[in-house]
């Protein structure tokens, strides 16, 4: 996957305490900046809402595939019970909306829940992923054992490495630096 | 914490009391205009859907509190109180009982064709094989021992509750009805489903269908969460339930009501679908007169209104937060539930579709019976179970 071309680099800060770290997001979300992302050891709660992450499109795609879903399941029954192979079993109708209620339920939730699931996982989450662009840096991975990091990537419009290095530091983030976005790993 | 939450001289429940009181007097008018003017048979079996609803909506209540008992729920805590207002209802049901008791008491029951002493139904080999079932006596007896049991689950389940809101963090009370609360969802199983087989589905004595009783639950508990709804909603916007409901429990709410909408749909078509795959004329009678005749456009608003409506609104996730269209789709669920018990008893009368206009003034008699009886609770107890163990958890709900 060529994702490197995406995150040149990015200007990081460390938070301990979660309070502080909210108040931080809140502070980015408000000046502007759309392109900046926030690991934690744990999930902060209100944190969605402090970064101002949208809410999710994956129930529109859920929504999608349950209507294929259904739209498949009406075609398969009516074109191959009345059209392409009709039989008379016990004098029903060859097509009838009475009996193909359960294949409809059952195609319109097995199609949504796969849809939900393979959206979910490869396109939202953009797995499988084998090693994130920043990783080699120290400081971030720290932010799987005690330390919330605060990452603003170079590509956001409003991004200056002197104005996020300033907003950050401002916000109390410890050991601000800027870090290079390791493409050796990324085709993996 | 000292109790703020009886709100008996606030002007919510004084209007709510006043409303009751006229919506009972005009009911009350209307029928005894209904009962002079009118046939008998729809007048009694418009009695019969009038009172049945809100004896379905009250007892299911009871059930709700033992559910959030059983499963020491946390979300609930906060607007349980409000469904066990609702029981306040459970008592009069034994003044309800007596116009049907004396409509069969007569020999020539409108209602109950079982319950005849004429030759045609001596000599129907069916209604004679179910007489040990479906008699008098046994009938009264049942009646009774429902109205028994509902009240001990009442005064046990609801008792204890509102015991619980003096007892401060002594929460023994709460622990009885935790142990209690699974032998009443069973008993609680039984009697709505035989009270549905006894009142609704013995308006047809030869039909049977085993999962009638599912079917008469899954429509009342999806009443009593609407019914819920809109209290909660109501008092919320009234400023009644500040600190303690929050638009989660509206999203919580919503939740149910969806759920349980599409299992209202689900039982209900299910008993469809086997009647008509399986296409045995004993079973079939009963949807041949519901769906072969003009009937069949109530068993189509059923679908639209009943079922793909509400889950067409209730599907979107900012909806279950916005209390206008909850309150609205909690009233068409109401509405359409009166419907739907319409549909299974009405039919009996004719094969052609009628209004029944009696339902009218009966329904408006019995609602005004079931909010006053609500307004009393409200008057009498603290809407907020603030003492219960829970109420934090619930306060702090985030769905």
């Amino acid at each position: 996957m060529e994702t490197t071309s995406t995150m040149p680099y990015a200007v990081m800060g460390n938070f301990y305490d979660p309070n502080k770290l909210i108040h931080a997001a809140e502070h980015i979300r408000d000046a502007g900046y759309e392109k900046f992302d926030i690991h934690t050891p744990y999930p902060v709660h209100g944190i969605d809402q402090a970064m101002g992450i949208k809410r999710t499109s994956l129930p529109k795609f859920s929504l999608g595939g349950a209507l294929f879903g259904l739209a498949n399941s009406i075609g398969l029954i009516w074109w191959t019970g009345s059209v392409h192979y009709p039989l008379n079993i016990g004098g029903k109708p060859l097509f009838a909306f009475q009996f193909s209620i359960p294949v409809m339920f059952e195609l319109t939730v097995l199609l949504c829940a796969l849809t939900t699931v393979f959206v979910m996982f490869g396109y939202l989450c953009r797995l499988p992923k084998w090693f994130h662009e920043y990783q080699h840096d120290e400081g971030f991975r720290a932010a799987v054992d005690d330390t919330f990091v605060v990452v603003i990537q170079s590509d956001d419009s409003r991004f200056t490495e002197t104005g996020a290095k300033g907003l950050l530091e401002k916000l109390g983030a410890e050991n601000v630096r800027t870090v290079a976005a390791n493409t050796e790993y990324s085709h993996v | 914490m000292t109790n703020n939450y009886m709100i008996g001289d606030s002007d919510f429940v004084k209007g709510l009391k006043s409303k009751a009181i006229i919506l009972a007097g005009i009911g009350a008018v209307g029928t005894a205009l209904a009962y002079v003017a009118s046939d008998i048979h729809h007048f009694m079996a418009s009695y019969l859907l009038a009172f049945v609803y809100f004896l379905g909506i009250s007892v299911t209540a009871i059930f709700f509190s033992a559910l959030q008992f059983l499963v020491r729920a946390g979300w609930s805590a906060s607007v349980r109180r409000i469904a066990e207002f609702f029981t306040g209802f459970v008592p009069y049901l034994a003044i309800g009982f007596i116009p049907i008791v004396i409509d069969i008491l007569t020999g020539h029951s409108t209602l109950y064709h079982w319950a005849h002493h004429t030759d045609d139904v001596i000599n129907d080999p069916v209604l004679k094989a179910k007489s040990a079932y479906l008699n008098q006596t046994f009938f009264f007896i049942r009646l009774a021992l429902y109205y028994l049991v509902w009240m001990w689950m009442r005064s046990f389940i609801v008792g204890n509750s509102y015991k619980q809101d003096e007892m401060g963090h002594d929460y023994t009370p709460t622990k009885k009805n935790m142990k209690r609360s699974a032998p009443f969802i069973i008993m609680y199983a039984l009697t709505i489903t035989f009270a549905g087989f006894d009142l609704m589905m013995s308006v047809e004595p030869h039909w049977f269908s085993t999962m009638f009783g599912v079917y008469f639950f899954a429509g009342n508990f999806v009443s009593t969460i609407a019914m819920l709804t809109i209290f909660t909603a109501i008092l919320y916007r009234a400023g009644h339930l500040k600190g303690f409901v929050t638009p989660e429990h509206f999203h919580d709410l919503g939740k149910l009501l969806f759920a349980f909408t599409v299992f209202w749909m689900y039982i209900s078509f299910s008993q469809y679908f086997l009647i008509w795959y399986a296409n045995m004329p004993e079973e079939t009678e009963y949807f041949i007169g519901r769906t072969h005749t003009s009937w069949q456009w109530i068993g189509w608003a059923l679908l639209f209104i009943h079922f793909i409506l509400p889950f067409a609104i209730l599907l979107q996730q900012k909806v279950k937060r916005n209390l206008s269209v909850l309150i609205a789709t909690s009233v068409i669920i109401l509405v359409m539930h009166l419907i739907d018990l319409s549909w299974v008893v009405l039919p009996v009368f004719s094969e052609h579709i009628f209004f029944a206009w009696q339902v009218i003034p009966l329904f408006l008699l019995f609602l005004g019976a079931f909010l006053f009886a609500t307004a009393q609770q409200f008057a009498k107890k603290s809407m907020i179970a603030y003492n219960d163990p829970y109420i934090e958890e619930s306060v702090e709900l985030v769905s």
